[in-house]
């Protein structure tokens, strides 16, 4: 049985952080010099902050994860034109990478450190919030809900990438297939991005009684459904892809205006 | 059972009571974990009022431990009892948080 508290994959997180934004100083020079910048520019500067973000989520640095969400809400009214690139704006948006930066060198402080300042400059920029929440039920009434921004959805969708509902038994398939939940998760993240996951305890009873956990998740990857289960290592079975043309929860209908809700049915492990 | 072989410490505090595991919460060590804690806990006791499970001396949680955890809980709720976690670790504490397992464990922020 391999250990699961995976200290060590950390600093990897950390690293591959770094390695975002050092790749985008040169957009955001571009972006300050103020000159006629692609939309391929702006969109390596999103994608960056909103893997970060992504990655953040994952490893419950909820602080990291919180502002730049609010710095990857500014990039994308920016890339989808609903903000100028100004002074003031580049001021903001270098304001903000500087604060990540140093959040990520002082990550175990910089879960607790407040923000509020820098939070309070991009949100001036942001005439409204992330979006309204996409909730997504699993496993009946009883279950716990995704519950993740709707511009998260959409994004994955203007990318491209397919959506997928997915299950990982904790001991069918993560014990015996990966070294641990924490391990999985970082092979989750090298092939998409996690919207959100969870641990679906319903099936777990009292002391005396056996079942078996389950990762649900829902996740967006540019992999085809063939290949998933090779790349999760999990069976196909528990690999559902959510079809955007399908009559009953397709998400173009559930995401706003309201009601913002998408139910599925109870699924038995 | 020798008391220097349970794998928990168990002292009491009014009401509460507070399970210490002595070791990880690891797959060879949870048969032993789960068959004391059902022991300890096999019927209700209108003197328990609550179950603290303190982690300060468990490094690592693994995939049964989580399992482990999550029984734990449930026997406390169908026993009318309180239940919360105490003394993870950093690490152990993220685990929970990053499968949302905080609020169900009555995990507080540091």
């Amino acid at each position: 049985m391999a250990m699961l508290a995976d200290g060590n994959l950390i600093p990897g997180f950390v690293a591959a952080c770094r390695v975002h934004l050092d790749a985008i100083e040169p957009d955001l020079r571009v972006l300050e010099a103020g000159g006629a910048a692609g939309a391929e520019v702006i969109n390596r500067v999103f994608r960056a902050v909103h893997s970060i973000k992504g990655s953040a989520g994952f490893f419950a640095f909820e602080a990291l994860r919180r502002f730049s969400r609010q710095l990857e809400g500014v990039l994308m009214r920016v890339r989808d034109g609903a903000l100028a690139v100004t002074s003031p704006l580049m001021d903001a948006i270098r304001a903000g990478v500087g604060h990540l930066r140093a959040m990520l060198d002082d990550l175990e402080a910089g879960d607790r450190v407040h923000a509020d300042a820098e939070l309070a400059i991009l949100r001036a920029f942001q005439d409204e919030g992330p979006g309204a929440p996409v909730v997504a039920r699993v496993g009946g009434s009883r279950a716990r809900r995704f519950n993740l921004a709707s511009d998260a959805v959409r994004s994955a969708l203007r990318r491209g990438l397919h959506l997928y509902h997915a299950r990982a038994y904790l001991h069918a398939d993560v014990d015996a297939r990966w070294q641990s939940p924490l391990a999985f998760l970082a092979g989750v993240l090298a092939v998409g991005e996690c919207l959100d996951a969870f641990i679906d305890t319903s099936a777990i009873g009292d002391l005396t009684s056996d079942g078996d956990a389950c990762i649900i998740m829902l996740f967006a990857s540019v992999l085809e459904p063939e290949l998933l289960p090779g790349a999760l290592k999990l069976p196909m079975a528990q690999i559902e892809v959510l079809n955007l043309e399908g009559p009953r929860g397709a998400l173009r209908d559930v995401i706003p205006p309201p009601p913002d809700t998408f139910a599925r049915e109870p699924r038995q492990p | 059972m020798d008391f220097e072989k349970k794998p928990f410490l168990v002292t009491r505090d009014g009401g509460a009571w507070r399970f210490t595991a002595r070791e990880s919460l690891m797959a060879r060590h949870v048969p032993a974990q789960r068959a004391f804690l059902s022991a300890a806990l096999e019927a209700a006791n209108p003197d328990r009022t609550a179950v603290v499970l303190d982690l300060s001396r468990a490094a690592v949680v693994d995939s049964l431990g989580i399992t482990l955890v999550v029984k734990l809980q449930r026997t406390c709720r169908q026993q009318g009892v309180g239940f919360r976690v105490e003394g993870a670790n950093p690490e152990v504490t993220r685990l929970f948080k990053v499968f949302s397992l905080n609020d169900l464990f009555g995990l507080q922020e540091a």
